[in-house]
């Protein structure tokens, strides 16, 4: 199979493309200390994908919608409870049941899970990865022109506030960003990968790093470099026993993503 | 005749606090343009909560305010930053509006780190820097907006005493400078400290008492 390397190499530009991403807004995530969060909101995304395989619909904008109505109420409440960490783990676990429940409905369950939590990039058609086009090019414009913003309310809101920028906006375009980013990565890759992607290249870069630019770079790399190594081993055909079999896509390159991790920690033990 | 000072807050009959807990009430209280202000009371009394409202931050339970200031800085708690890859410079270009020259900026920045005595540290990390060096990039901070009331929390709760006498000597030179209102909490009953305001209040008991000297 690997010699087909060729054959998947749009799937391996989308693959990268939705991981890098994905762990930029997951410098965000980190810094905010909103991890949380942001795998919750992972999670009602994951609910927003499952209804639109379910009711065999368009992809488009709807499962961005989707997502955003069905995160309102937590985002609405995370900021009227004392303790948030239970809240959006209720929301996590309600959504996930959700999620299980909607797919057991429908047919074909075994492969609406896989496609939902371990995304489907290898069987995508050519029409429907050029979806990702626009809003690539509209989130990076976003983030070009509000980089400055997000960093100056993630390091001091209330400071934000004092001087008056315009936070409350600010706050709907991060998350917008982060649910757009999510939903084109959980889409064509599904939510381990993109929980993974936001945490980990993210920790990685952030400890290592001496600049915010840096920072931004090195989480780049390794989303890159993990994302393109994890592809081309689940391509390797393995023969255990006379049962040929290839690794699944997202699951090998979040091994290859937390390999990076512990890689990270043991140079930090022996140091 | 005496001069009449322009006024920059009122508070009447103000209740403050969170739900269903009234920290401070009946708040009378008129801040002036020039006054240094001295907030004491004990932790968990209401100081920080008080400053937050009188930079817009935390809406009063009941009573009126009338804000008559146009810029305000808030110097917070200083707490060591350790998950920031930013150095001071990068910091303090933040807060500027998005399409702000950055010639403009780099010299305004360059002022104030070397009021600051901070212009050859430009290039540390936050991590790197200690509780007095923090205090004095949230300061050089302030100063970039010559703000008429600037407030600070807690300013000397991560520093050693040589450091509170230079920051007091900082703040001086910043109120003789911009001509502002400096309004400070403290738990911190230093004569030094005392000394240096005009003004003094107390929270006891849910209560605000003006102490002021002329």
């Amino acid at each position: 199979m690997l010699e087909n390397i060729y054959f998947y190499l749009p799937q391996i530009i989308i693959g990268t493309i939705v991981g890098l991403f994905t762990s930029i807004i997951g410098i965000f995530v980190i810094l905010r200390k909103t991890i949380f969060m942001g795998v919750t909101l992972s999670q009602s995304i994951t609910v927003a994908i499952i209804i639109t395989f379910l009711f065999d619909l368009h992809f488009e904008f709807l499962v961005h919608i989707l997502s955003i109505l069905l995160f309102i109420p937590i985002y609405v409440l995370h900021n009227k409870v004392i303790n948030q960490d239970a809240l959006l783990a209720s929301g996590f676990v309600f959504y996930a049941a959700l999620g299980q429940i909607l797919i057991s409905i429908g047919a074909n369950v075994q492969n609406h899970i896989v496609a939902a939590y371990f995304g489907n990039i290898l069987f995508l058609s050519e029409k429907e990865w050029l979806h990702i086009i626009i809003p690539i090019i509209v989130i990076s414009v976003l983030l070009l022109i509000f980089y400055k913003w997000f960093l100056a309310i993630t390091f001091d809101k209330e400071y934000a506030y004092i001087i008056n920028l315009p936070v409350n906006l600010i706050e709907i375009l991060y998350f917008f960003i982060l649910s757009a980013i999510l939903s084109l990565s959980i889409y064509f890759m599904g939510s381990f990968y993109s929980i993974a992607h936001l945490i980990i290249p993210s920790i990685i870069a952030l400890q290592i790093s001496r600049s915010m630019k840096s920072a931004f770079i090195i989480a780049i790399l390794i989303s890159v470099f993990s994302t393109i190594v994890g592809f081309i081993i689940s391509l390797i055909e393995i023969n255990i026993a006379n049962t040929k079999f290839n690794l699944p896509t997202s699951s090998t390159i979040i091994l290859v993503l937390s390999l990076n991790f512990v890689f990270l920690l043991f140079k930090k033990f022996i140091k | 005749m005496a001069i009449e000072k322009q006024i920059l807050v009122e508070l009447s009959g103000v209740s403050i606090g969170y739900k269903n807990h009234q920290l401070i009430e009946n708040i009378h209280l008129t801040i002036q343009k020039g006054e240094k202000i001295l907030l004491l009371g004990s932790n968990g009394s209401g100081k920080t909560t008080l400053l937050k409202v009188i930079a817009k931050l935390v809406k009063p339970l009941k009573g009126n305010i009338i804000y008559h200031y146009k810029t305000i800085s808030y110097i917070p708690q200083t707490k060591k930053i350790y998950d920031f890859p930013i150095n001071i410079i990068n910091v303090l270009r933040l807060y500027y509006p998005l399409f702000y020259p950055k010639d403009k900026q780099d010299k305004e920045i360059e002022r104030v780190l070397k009021q600051m005595n901070l212009w050859d540290k430009r290039n540390l990390l936050l991590s790197e820097c200690s509780g007095g060096e923090l205090q004095r990039i949230y300061l050089a901070r302030a100063l970039l907006r010559n703000p008429e009331i600037i407030l600070l929390d807690e300013p000397f709760n991560a520093v050693d005493i040589t450091n509170k006498e230079n920051f007091l000597s900082i703040l001086e030179e910043m109120y003789t400078n911009l001509n502002c209102t400096l309004i400070m909490t403290s738990h911190d009953l230093n004569e030094k400290i005392l000394n240096f305001f005009n003004k003094k209040l107390y929270i006891d008991n849910h209560k605000l008492i003006i102490n002021q000297e002329n």
